[in-house]
Order: structure tokens, then C-alpha cells, then sequence
């Protein structure tokens, strides 16, 4: 807490670690090669790489979202290998890193709640361990580098299948460069009692983290995976361009929880996407914090009849923060449903833009769906925008959406006072109040970490 | 020595140049119940908040004493700490935030001698005494409640914060009979001795069940008339306006 | 395409315009000619065609009470009006194109408080009629204006309206049956003037239309109320705009549709808020049902807010019938398609009673009779 109390932020953890590799600013087929020979990965990921990379070269930028005009890819460096393998146990995790974790919670966590943990510093992963009684139900939890020599089958069937290279230009890139993430395989009707957790981390400056998590859930099976990303601050950008991959067969239930704090120099260019198949339920709740410029829309594709999903989401612009963000729902077979439960605060100054899509296409009869966007400006020097695209194709849906834009009240205000709150105390409930049916569902020390974020960036915005 | 006291007071509306309160003077004595009737737009409820300290008001003359010490600028939260507590007439919808949490906030910034268990036990109990499930304190403060679990809220509050001034701001409305019943005597339940009641109220219907000492009428901002529980059927019979101007 | 108004058109068109209105005209036909038709997928605007220019198209005009009514372009005045007014629409082309190359068009002024004017045009032509006109509601004063636009082959429509200080406005537009319509309205409202606008839309085939209210003075108001009904493969492609830019500014953005067969609508409502605006009240909302598998339905509610002293909100809802009213209408002894068409009308029926009260019931019976397909 007193570390707390002295920074600003409390992911501002920087450390000092020798890089084994590091590749020379910029982007050319030359680093790709050197990339994937020092992963020893088979031909078909450094054919996949090219491919993606040629894309990249020559694919525009979107023509919607954050200005990424001052983004220089040529002075992102893309890969750094930080100078360890991987290890098993805490213990042999380098001193700095496991110290800059350690701050964050992370080891401690898994001994209480977690049922696997995989660390990211920079590029490759540094941690990775899953409790022994999942092993033997036959779970896969590893790191994307390890998944891609240990099971290269069943990473090529699905390894960027249900996001193409050619869905955006930063997708492109992802696949050229992309380094470290996680890989998890829940077999049939394997239920998996404790949520698995990837931590990112960003350690140096003017670098991007390209993770690829992939999440395959057999039929019946299911599973809960926490995201945590954030990264010290320096004065020079850093890009992130991650991917999430999920693949929800039917029956079966997965539910992916992000807690976003990159530094304040960072964009935030993400792609998450999830196939549902029948019956089966995709659940995403995620807060963002973090970043200077976000673009990131998580999908579902519900694809299988009586297929479901939900967003709920919590997004804080503060000060020089342009957070573009929102759910994409796609319903292309019957009977499925989604909800999307969007709230986002902007203070100090700050910009949030909610742009979802909700597209009920002709087969999917019967669904339903609903959209909710709540925004609480705090104050009139930031910006509160909503864009949510609605489009059904067929007669037998049931579509609603509703969207606020709030403050606080004046007299909100008074009654809290009046039962003893002074008025920061008492902005701050109503702020926590705001965010707290998504902060429910949100593991505990998440929530609780949830909170002091939110008492943070109040500080910060409204004094 | 006075818990309450209001000098010669004169209160304007902060946003608009409209004087709501004309110079009233009242005097409350620990453990005695007062009572303020009057007719709509008296300035009954502008009489309650301001003794609150809503920052809609503003005291243009006059002062407020509480045990003796000016109070008049004081912030809302001061005043609670120091033992004032109104019961909203109408409280506001504050979503996402669970009564339980509230109040062990407020509790904790106002009164400590009580440990998390045993506030939580107090809690219960308030509202099993008042008809209502223990789940009623997962809810969201006052979001969606009807007029009845408003008020009852406000009592629970009032219970747990204990306070040495209780302000009743038309308590009674929204209530069926069984639960002004219910209410009533709860609130009678947490009088003590020390505890002072500030009954605001349009209808005497309140009066049977909390039975004040003290009768005050207010009309256009002027207390018109004082006088012992007689006025009350006084009033039934005559109406607000004859009282005033007799 | 390749057939486009040109100079010679211009030459044609302009013969009557006063040299004021021929020179501000021609400044802008070289922006014309240099700018493409748009492209809207849509829309399906691939098959426009322009049908030749109908140099001299009937207008008929009624009008009553306190108001004025003028050729525009021998106004200086409205000349002048024209040019201050922003120059937005749903495409630019449109908007150019009503401008330089009307041929006709009024300049209307409404001085007391019982001014009403209705233009109709383009019944069964098959030319391409281009309207350009301006209204002007002065301080204190009243205006009732109707806009029939019917069974026209292309029709494209600039109007602007300009409200001053405490002015009223009501507009009702009637579009129905134009193969391809293209309507845009600029409201710049004054302090304390309020406007209230309907419109009635059924298309032939593509009807875009497009309508900007500018709430400028302190206290200004403007409700957007849209209603539609769509068969065939046709398309209302609609866009309202609501740009609060002064304090205690109200508006509001209704739309409310119908769609049989393959028809489809895209519905865009922009709501604005400027810094500065506090205490506006502003929302929109939008309820379509659709009555085939085939049937479309697109809506994009925007609100984009720079103020937080504001009340602003959205709504939207898609979908069916209510099958529940359906079955309790059948319970009476009513047969399915009587069922809906009663539900149908119930949809209706309050923008219906609306226009009455504010047009008379000659034009509720008008509006009525678009919506729901009989003959007047």
C-alpha cells in the first residue's frame, strides 16, 4: 500500500533485465526468419509468417477508431527474448522479473485461487505451471511456443482460423511477429475447477508484445481464463497487438476475463475473437484501464444453434486516453442469444467511444439480443461517444438496445453526505457503484483490484 | 441546554432569488419530540435540509446551533458525523452500490465501537423487526425500491448510524397502515432518553403513532403558531389556513 | 453512370434564375461536375440512372394566411440566406445538384402566425424533378409547410428552413412511390423556435432521405418524427441529425417503420452535443418491425457528447409483432392479416393523431392512407 500511496500507478514497475535477442528496429522477411529459427518452429509457421508480413506491407490502416498517425512500426522493436528460459517454479524465475511479478500479485494468486499460471515478459513466456490433477485429465496449458512444437498438429488446425490475417492490418502483423501467449486445450466434458491465468508484462521501452492465446474447449467442457496486461511507463510508445482465438465447441463454456492497465504510452490494437457452437456459451468481462489509445472489439460468432454470449465491460478514459472499444456479436444460426452490458466513464479530459455490432443475419432465427451502453462523464473537458450498429436480417429476432449518458447527481451527492461521506468519498462510491455489477463478475482479488484502480485514476482525474 | 437551535432564520433557494424560510426560530431540547405541520410549499422540507445542510439552500440570516455549536456552514457529512440524521422524504436511486457496504462505510466514518459481525447482526435484525428478508441488504441503495422499502431503508440507516437527531421527513407517506406501524415503532424503539425527533410532516396521521411534545405550524416560512399534541386535532378540524391566520 | 447534368443543363435550368442566383449557382457547377455519385452499396445506387431533366416541372401550391411566397431565385434575399446555410446533406452530389440545377423552387416567408404552404410535385413524370427551396419563419411568427412528393421517377430535394427568434415551425413530408428520391433539410433554429417535423416516407425504390437541425440559440427545440413502411425490394436509407450548440437546447429523434418482403431501412440518427450546451435534453429512438424472413433492418443510433450536464439517451428495438396482441386479436375473431393490420395501424396511430391535430384531417387521411396502402 505504501508503494501504492507513493506512485501514481502501481503496474509502474520497471527492472532491469539483459535481453538474450533483440532484433533490429523495424520490420523486414530477415527478422521474421531469425524470429522463427530461434523459436525452432516447423516450415509452416515461417510460411504463415511471411504470408502475414505481406499482408501487413500492404494493407491500410482503419479508416475508423484512434488516430495512429505518430505509431512508427519501423522504431517498435519486435521481438525481445528476455535472457532466461522458461521455468517451472518460481524459484527459478531471474530475481527482477519475479520481483516486478511479485508486486503484481501474481505468485501469490496462484497459490490461492489460480489452477495454472503462464507469465509474459516482452516476448516469450517465463513462467508456466498447471496443477498436476489437470495435467492428468489431459488440460493443456503452455505457452504458445511450446504448444506450436509440442502439439504442432493441433496448433495448425486451429492457429489463426478464426482470425484471418486478412480481418485488419494490425491482424496481419499479429501473425508476422507474433511471440509468446498461451495455449489451452480442455478435453471433453473436462471441467476446469479454477480459473488458468496469463500475465502479460511490456519491460522495455519502444517494444511491442504480440501474445497469441488460444483457447480450444471441447465439447462439454469448461473453463475460466484471466488476462492481465499491463507495462511500465517510458517515454517512448510501445504497440500491442495481441490475439485471442477461442473456440467454444458445442455445449461447452468458456468465459475469458481481461483486466487491461498498459502504461499510458501504449496502443492497445487487440483482436479477440470467439467461435461458439451449439449450445455452447462464450462469456467475456473485461476492464480496461490502461493505454493511451485503444482499438479493440472482442467478437463472437455464434455460429451453432441455442449458442449464447455475453459482454460486460468497464472502460476508464482518463487524462490523453482515446479508448475505442466495444462487443461485436454476430449471430448467423437460430435460437441464440447475446447480451452486451457496455459502461464506460470519462474524466479528465478523456474519450471513450463505444462502436459495437450486433448483426442477426437471416438463418438465425429466433435469437435475441440486447445492448446496453451506459456513460458517466465526469466531467465537460472529456467525451462520452456511442456507435452501436444494429442490423437484422430476419422477422423472428428480438432485438433491443438502450444507451445513457450520466453524471452524478448533485443530489446523489448530498444524501451520501449526509450519512457521513465527505464528497470525494462519496464520488467515489457512486462511481464504484457504476461499474459494479461487472466488477461482480470478476475473481475477488480482481475486484478488489478493480477498486483501487478506480480510486486511483479518480485521484488523478478529479483531485 | 439545547441539542437544536435555529435563530432567526432565513433561507433562499441557491439557484434561483426565491426565499423559502422567513425567519423561524426553534428550540429542541434532548429527548423531545417536535413536530412541524403545515401546508404544501410551506417550507417544511427546505426546514429539514437545511438543518442537513443541502447545498441547495443557502442561509441568507440566522443561525443554526447544534449542543451549542454553530453548525450553519458546516458540510452535510460534518453534521452527520456529529449526530444529525435525515430521513429522506424521497431518497435517490444510487445503483450498484449494495446497502450493506453503504452503511458499514458510513458507520465506520461515524461510530466505531462496533465490529463488522456485530454491525452485520444489527443490520439483520433491523430488518427482520421491519418485515423484510435479510437479502434486502444486498440491494442496491434505494434503486428500484417501493415507497415503503425507501422508507424502511431509511430506518435501518438510522438504526445502525444511531444518531442524537432524528429528522423525519414525511416519513409516513408511501407507507400502508401496517408498516407506519412497523416503522413507528421501530423509531420509538431507537428513542432514547437523549434522542431528539424532528417529525416534518403534512398529515397528522404520523402524530398517533409518534406523539410529540412540541407542535409547531409552518406557514409561508414562518412558524405561525406553537402549542402542545392539542393542535393537532386543532388543525383536523380548522385547517392549515385558519390556524395561520388566527 | 454516364449520363450527368452538365453545362449545358445549367444553361437550360438557370435561363429564369435572377444573375445573382446564375453566378452563386455556377460557382459551384464545377464542384458538381468533378464529383462523383456516391456509391452506397445499400442503396444498390450501381443501377441509377438519370432520367432527363423535367425543365419546367408542375408545381402545385397552396398556401393561406400571413406568408409570402416567391420564385427563389429572383430573391435576394433567400439568395443570401442560401449562402449562409450549411451546405450538408446525405451526399454532397444531392445537395450540389438540387442547387445548380433546380428548376424551381419558392422562397416562402411567414410574417404572422397562421402561415401554411404545400407544394406538391412530380406526379407520374418520368423525368427527373430538382427542387431547391427556402423557408423562412420570422421572429414571433408561424408556419405550417406540407411537402408532397409523389410517384416521380428521381427526385432531388434541397430545403432549407431558417426559424428566427421564438419562431414555430411544423413540416410534414409526404414521399411515396419515387423510384429514387434524395430529400435534405437543413433546419437552423434560433433561440427559444421550436420545430416539429414529420415525415411520411413509402419508396418506390430507394428514398435517402437526410435532415440537420441546427439548434443555435439558447433554448431552441426540434423533434424528428420518421415514419415509414417499405415493400418490394425497396429501401428508406434515412440519416437525422440533431447538433445541440447552445445551452437548453431540446430535441428529440422518433422513428418508427414497417417492412414487408425483402424491403429494407437503415435508420442513422446522430445526436450531437457541443460543449457548452448544458442542460439539453436530447434523445432518439427507434422501433421497427419486420413482417417477412426476408426483410431488413439496419439502425445506428449515434450520440456523440462533449457536455455532462445533459439528459441524453437512445433506444432501439427490432423485431417482430407483438404475437401476444396478435393471438389476444385472434381470441376476438379477428383472421391473422386483419390481426396485423390492426397492430400495424396501432404503430402508427400516435404520429397519426399528431398530424392531425397540428395539419387537419385532410392530411391525416393523406399520411394514413401512404402508410397503410388505401386509397384516400
Amino acid at each position: 500500500m505504501t508503494d501504492l500511496e507513493k506512485n501514481e500507478d502501481r503496474f509502474d514497475i520497471k527492472v532491469n533485465v539483459k535481453y538474450r535477442k533483440r532484433t533490429a528496429p523495424g520490420l523486414g522477411p530477415a527478422i521474421i526468419r531469425e524470429i522463427s529459427e530461434s523459436k525452432e518452429e516447423p516450415e509452416w509457421m515461417l510460411e504463415h509468417r511471411l504470408k502475414c508480413l505481406e499482408i501487413f506491407q500492404t494493407w491500410h490502416d482503419p479508416r475508423f477508431g484512434v488516430d495512429v498517425s505518430d505509431l512508427d512500426l519501423g522504431n517498435i522493436v519486435a521481438y525481445l527474448r528476455p535472457d532466461v528460459d522458461k521455468a517451472r517454479s518460481w524459484e527459478d524465475v531471474p530475481e527482477e522479473i519475479r520481483e516486478a511479478f511479485e508486486k503484481l500479485g501474481i505468485p501469490e494468486a496462484e497459490r490461492k485461487v489460480l489452477a495454472g499460471v503462464g507469465a509474459q515478459y516482452d516476448s516469450e513466456a517465463v513462467y508456466q505451471s498447471i496443477k498436476r490433477e489437470l495435467e492428468s485429465l489431459g488440460v493443456i496449458f503452455l505457452d504458445m511456443e511450446s504448444a506450436v512444437r509440442q502439439y504442432p498438429e493441433l496448433v495448425k488446425e486451429y492457429f489463426m482460423q478464426i482470425v484471418k490475417p486478412t480481418l485488419h492490418k494490425y491482424a496481419a502483423l499479429h501473425g508476422a511477429v507474433w511471440s509468446g501467449g498461451s495455449f489451452v486445450y480442455v478435453p471433453r466434458g473436462v471441467k476446469v475447477p479454477l480459473p488458468l491465468q496469463g500475465y502479460f508484462m511490456m519491460g522495455s521501452p519502444g517494444s511491442g508484445q504480440f501474445e497469441h492465446t488460444l483457447i480450444i474447449a471441447e465439447e462439454g467442457s469448461e473453463v475460466s481464463y484471466i488476462e492481465g496486461c499491463s507495462a511500465p511507463r517510458y517515454n517512448v510508445l510501445n504497440l500491442h497487438a495481441g490475439m485471442v482465438e477461442i473456440l467454444v465447441k458445442p455445449g461447452a463454456k468458456v468465459k475469458y476475463v481481461t483486466i487491461q492497465n498498459w502504461s499510458k504510452n501504449t496502443y492497445n490494437l487487440n483482436t479477440k475473437v470467439a467461435v461458439v457452437e451449439e449450445d455452447g456459451t462464450m462469456e467475456w468481462v473485461s476492464g480496461s484501464f490502461g493505454s493511451m489509445k485503444t482499438m479493440l472489439y472482442p467478437a463472437s460468432i455464434l455460429k451453432g444453434a441455442g449458442a449464447s454470449a455475453s459482454f460486460l465491460s468497464i472502460t476508464y478514459a482518463g487524462k490523453g486516453q482515446h479508448l475505442d472499444t466495444g462487443a461485436k456479436m454476430i449471430h448467423t444460426a437460430p435460437n441464440t442469444s447475446s447480451v452486451v452490458d457496455a459502461r464506460s466513464i470519462s474524466a479528465g479530459g478523456g474519450w471513450a467511444f463505444y462502436r459495437g455490432l450486433l448483426h442477426i443475419a437471416r438463418e438465425a432465427r429466433g435469437s435475441k439480443a440486447s445492448v446496453r451502453c451506459s456513460s458517466l462523464m465526469l466531467d465537460n473537458e472529456s467525451r462520452a461517444d456511442t456507435l452501436p450498429i444494429i442490423e437484422v436480417l430476419n422477422d423472428k429476432a428480438d432485438v433491443g438496445h438502450e444507451a445513457r449518458i450520466g453524471r452524478i447527481s448533485e443530489e446523489q451527492i448530498y444524501y451520501l453526505m449526509a450519512r457521513g461521506l465527505s464528497e470525494a468519498q462519496a464520488r467515489e462510491l457512486i462511481v464504484r457503484g457504476f461499474f459494479e455489477p461487472i466488477a461482480k463478475e470478476l475473481p475477488i482479488e480482481y475486484a478488489v483490484e478493480l477498486n483501487r484502480l478506480i480510486a486511483l485514476e479518480l485521484e488523478s482525474s478529479i483531485g | 441546554m439545547y441539542l437544536l437551535e435555529l435563530e432567526n432564520l432565513y433561507v433562499r433557494l441557491a439557484k434561483e432569488d426565491r426565499l423559502i424560510l422567513k425567519g423561524v426560530d426553534l428550540k429542541i431540547k434532548p429527548g423531545e419530540v417536535h413536530a412541524i405541520m403545515g401546508p404544501n410549499g410551506s417550507g417544511k422540507s427546505t426546514l429539514a435540509h437545511v438543518i442537513m445542510g443541502n447545498p441547495n439552500y443557502v442561509v441568507v440570516k440566522g443561525e443554526i446551533r447544534y449542543s451549542g455549536e454553530v453548525i450553519t456552514d458546516l458540510p452535510p457529512n460534518e453534521r452527520a458525523k456529529k449526530g444529525i440524521f435525515l430521513s429522506f422524504q424521497q431518497p435517490p436511486e444510487i445503483p450498484g452500490v449494495r446497502i450493506r457496504s453503504f452503511l458499514s462505510t458510513a458507520y465506520s466514518l461515524t461510530r466505531k465501537n462496533l465490529s463488522l459481525r456485530e454491525l452485520e447482526g444489527r443490520m439483520k435484525t433491523f430488518a427482520q423487526e421491519l418485515g423484510l428478508s435479510p437479502d434486502f441488504l444486498s440491494r442496491y441503495l434505494n434503486l428500484g425500491m417501493s415507497g415503503g422499502e425507501r422508507k424502511k431503508s431509511e430506518v435501518i440507516q438510522m438504526g445502525v448510524l444511531d444518531p442524537k437527531l432524528v429528522i423525519l421527513d414525511e416519513i409516513d407517506s408511501g407507507l400502508d397502515v401496517d408498516a407506519l406501524r412497523q416503522v413507528s415503532k421501530k423509531i420509538l424503539e431507537l428513542k432514547n432518553p437523549e434522542k431528539s425527533i424532528l417529525l416534518i410532516t403534512h398529515y397528522s396521521r404520523i402524530t398517533s403513532y409518534i406523539v410529540p411534545d412540541v407542535v409547531h405550524v409552518l406557514v409561508d416560512g414562518k412558524i405561525v403558531t406553537s402549542g402542545g399534541p392539542d393542535l393537532i386535532s386543532w388543525i383536523e378540524e380548522k385547517g392549515y389556513v385558519e390556524v395561520g391566520t388566527a | 453512370m454516364e449520363h450527368d447534368f452538365n453545362v449545358e443543363t445549367f444553361e437550360k435550368t438557370s435561363r429564369y434564375s435572377s444573375p445573382q442566383w446564375k453566378a452563386y449557382k455556377a460557382s459551384l457547377l464545377d464542384e458538381y461536375t468533378t464529383t462523383g455519385f456516391p456509391a452506397w452499396r445499400r442503396s444498390k445506387l450501381a443501377r441509377l440512372e438519370l432520367p432527363p431533366l423535367e425543365e419546367e416541372p408542375q408545381l402545385e401550391i397552396e398556401h393561406a394566411g400571413a406568408v409570402s411566397i416567391t420564385k427563389l431565385e429572383e430573391s435576394s434575399e433567400a439568395l443570401e440566406l442560401a449562402k449562409k446555410t450549411e451546405f450538408e446533406g446525405s451526399d454532397k452530389k444531392f445537395v450540389l445538384q438540387s442547387v445548380v440545377f433546380n428548376s424551381s423552387g419558392i422562397f416562402a416567408v411567414s410574417e404572422g402566425n397562421d402561415g401554411f404552404v404545400a407544394i406538391k410535385v412530380g406526379k407520374k413524370t418520368q423525368k427527373s424533378v430538382l427542387l431547391h427551396n427556402v423557408f423562412l419563419v420570422r421572429k414571433g411568427s408561424r408556419l405550417k409547410v406540407v411537402n408532397l412528393l409523389e410517384s416521380a421517377s428521381y427526385v432531388s430535394v434541397l430545403n432549407r428552413y431558417i426559424v428566427e427568434e421564438g419562431g414555430e415551425l411544423s413540416v410534414l413530408n409526404i414521399r411515396m412511390g419515387n423510384t429514387f428520391s434524395f430529400t435534405n433539410e437543413i433546419y437552423r433554429v434560433a433561440s427559444s423556435a421550436k420545430v416539429n417535423s414529420y415525415s411520411i416516407d413509402k419508396p418506390g425504390d430507394v428514398h435517402a432521405p437526410f435532415a440537420l437541425s441546427l439548434l443555435e440559440g439558447r433554448g431552441a427545440s426540434t423533434r424528428f418524427n420518421n415514419t415509414f413502411t417499405a415493400s418490394g425490394s425497396s429501401i428508406v436509407d434515412s440519416m437525422y441529425v440533431m447538433r445541440h450548440r447552445a445551452a437548453e437546447t431540446h430535441g428529440k429523434i422518433e422513428g418508427s417503420g414497417v417492412l414487408f418482403d425483402s424491403a429494407r431501412s437503415v435508420f442513422r440518427g446522430n445526436i450531437e452535443i457541443a460543449k457548452g450546451s448544458i442542460n439539453t435534453e436530447t434523445g432518439e429512438s427507434v422501433n421497427v418491425v419486420l413482417l417477412s424472413p426476408q426483410a431488413r433492418a439496419d439502425s445506428i443510433p449515434a450520440l456523440f457528447v462533449e457536455e455532462n450536464e445533459v439528459t441524453a439517451s437512445h433506444a432501439a428495438s427490432v423485431g417482430a409483432l407483438n404475437e401476444e396482441g396478435l393471438y389476444y386479436l385472434m381470441t376476438r375473431g379477428l383472421d391473422e392479416n386483419s390481426a396485423i393490420r390492426l397492430v400495424v395501424r396501432g404503430i402508427f396511430e400516435p404520429t397519426l393523431q399528431d398530424i392531425g391535430s397540428e395539419f387537419g384531417s385532410r392530411w391525416q387521411e393523406v399520411a394514413e392512407s401512404v402508410l397503410t396502402g388505401k386509397s384516400p
